[in-house]
């Protein structure tokens, strides 16, 4: 952690290069993160190219005292995100292939091979509720751990691990369903 | 065996957090818990099953182009702003700047920066004696003329970084991207109705260098010769100093000479640089994920130099139809 305290350091001095290796080291993050948003891997593709050039024109703004660069990094996806949906709010909503697999608690062996993909995930997550989703796509896409999600969302971690139990139970109720819609 | 009193979503983190840093099982979870065991086990499979599906990584390619892109923003905006303060500065102080630059690094060292190569210490030096110059030419003509020499200079740079073998992608598409902001610069200035054509000798960019194509991708022979004009003014720069005491006829054909002289020079880029970087594009020692950066590097070089062409004819012609009106 140091060393990206130093990075970021540099890249709030306009160093390119510190830039740079923060944007190999977080890019993978931000995209999936996006991903289970959005639902789609090209324009999310897109979208994270374009978080990673609006954080570089405002990091002079970043406060290293404040959240940290990640947290921040996050809230420039969903910012953009927002008016990405809002933008895309008239598009219908994307159905999943019916052949594809759905939990179930019959038969616990299958359900151990369960094989979903993320946009089942993200198809499934617009059921959630706005802080549900944020936490389910902080914790898994984003790969941060409670405390950093408590962190980037300001809440304490007792409020996440709440949050992020009753996601899943929604989650799995959402896929369930599937089983009887044959959708999810 | 553990009984707990615990609130489940605590034991549902603690079981979650353990499975998914490969600390513990599944089952290791549920022998742990075997009160909560049924409804934890389906939770946890449900959020595996989730872990596992968002685990994708984005196409290389789909990096390499944000990489790519986000070299092309530093290059087009330099610094990031850190104060509204420093947002703005006068020419004055790009004056200032530029003593300062020589004062600080001595001029040795700036001069020492014009042959420098990406890696090396220097080339930021390089780098920013390049935007000085660029900020303090005086004409359109002189800015065009700097821009150009700045993009063969890069074009070099990369046969240079890719000569040497290892190449770093990342720095060859810094480099790359560099080349794209100075080649569009270049192609948008002169556009049609620009008349303001007000030629002066300032730094002396524009002497002497009219016929000297790009070069075969040799850094070291490639003496930019805008800049090699800056370090040793040539007598075309004294007349230009002088030009206030010169007839206004006089001043018009100087004009003229100096956009043919880019023009000759322009077109021999546009002629020189597809090449050699298609020449880079078909070298093994070419990381396949640069090829990106070269790729657009190629498309700028084809679009944008025969617009530059086409704007400084432009530009002739409307500079003669209004002599010819005199």
């Amino acid at each position: 952690m140091q060393d990206e305290h130093d990075l970021v350091h540099r890249a709030c001095r306009g160093d390119r290069e510190a830039f740079s290796q923060l944007y190999e080291s977080h890019f993978d993050r931000i995209y999936r993160y996006v991903v289970i948003k959005i639902g789609n891997r090209v324009e999310a593709e897109d979208m994270t190219q374009q978080v990673f050039v609006r954080a570089y024109e405002s990091i002079g703004s970043y406060k290293q005292q404040g959240v940290p660069f990640s947290a921040w990094l996050f809230r420039i996806a969903h910012n953009q995100m927002v008016d990405f949906i809002r933008k895309q709010s008239k598009r219908p909503t994307v159905q999943l292939d019916e052949s594809l697999p759905v939990m179930s608690d019959s038969n616990p062996q299958q359900e151990a091979e369960l094989r979903l993909n993320i946009e089942q995930v993200a198809v499934a997550a617009r059921q959630l509720t706005k802080a549900q989703r944020e936490v389910i796509s902080l914790r898994f896409a984003g790969g941060q751990s409670i405390a950093e999600v408590a962190r980037t969302m300001s809440k304490s971690e007792g409020a996440i691990k709440a949050l992020q139990h009753s996601a899943i139970q929604a989650l799995r109720k959402t896929l369930k369903a599937g089983t009887h819609d044959g959708k999810i | 065996m553990e009984k707990s009193n615990k609130k489940l979503d605590i034991i549902f983190d603690e079981c979650l957090d353990g499975m998914l840093t490969g600390q513990v099982t599944l089952e290791q979870c549920l022998k742990k818990y075997p009160d909560q065991a049924a409804e934890l086990e389906p939770l946890l499979r449900t959020a595996l099953s989730v872990n596992n599906a968002v685990a994708i990584q984005p196409s290389p390619e789909a990096k390499s182009r944000g990489r790519y892109q986000l070299q092309l923003k530093m290059a087009q905006a330099g610094k990031p702003r850190r104060s509204p303060i420093f947002g703005w500065q006068p020419r004055w102080a790009v004056a200032v700047m530029t003593v300062m630059l020589v004062f600080t690094l001595g001029g040795g060292t700036v001069l020492a920066a014009d042959s420098s190569m990406p890696g090396s210490p220097l080339y930021p030096v390089k780098i920013a004696t390049e935007n000085v110059r660029v900020k303090l030419a005086r004409s359109d003509v002189q800015k065009e003329a700097i821009l150009a020499t700045c993009a063969d200079r890069r074009v070099a740079e990369i046969a240079h970084v890719v000569a040497k073998g290892n190449v770093d992608t990342q720095r060859l598409e810094s480099v790359a991207a560099r080349y794209i902001s100075q080649v569009d610069r270049m192609s948008g200035m002169m556009t049609a109705g620009d008349q303001t054509v007000t030629v002066t000798g300032g730094m002396g960019m524009m002497t002497a260098t009219a016929t000297q194509p790009a070069a075969a991708p040799q850094p070291e022979a490639t003496t930019p010769p805008a800049l090699a004009a800056t370090r040793k003014p040539a007598d075309k720069t004294e007349k230009a100093q002088s030009q206030e005491s010169t007839p206004p006829q006089a001043t018009a054909n100087q004009q003229d000479d100096e956009i043919e002289q880019l023009k000759v020079r322009i077109i021999a880029y546009g002629i020189s640089h597809p090449g050699q970087i298609e020449k880079l594009l078909n070298d093994p020692k070419v990381p396949e994920q640069a090829k990106y950066a070269l790729r657009r590097m190629l498309q700028d070089a084809r679009e944008k130099y025969p617009q530059a062409i086409k704007n400084l004819e432009n530009q002739q012609k409307s500079s003669g139809k209004n002599r010819g009106g005199d």
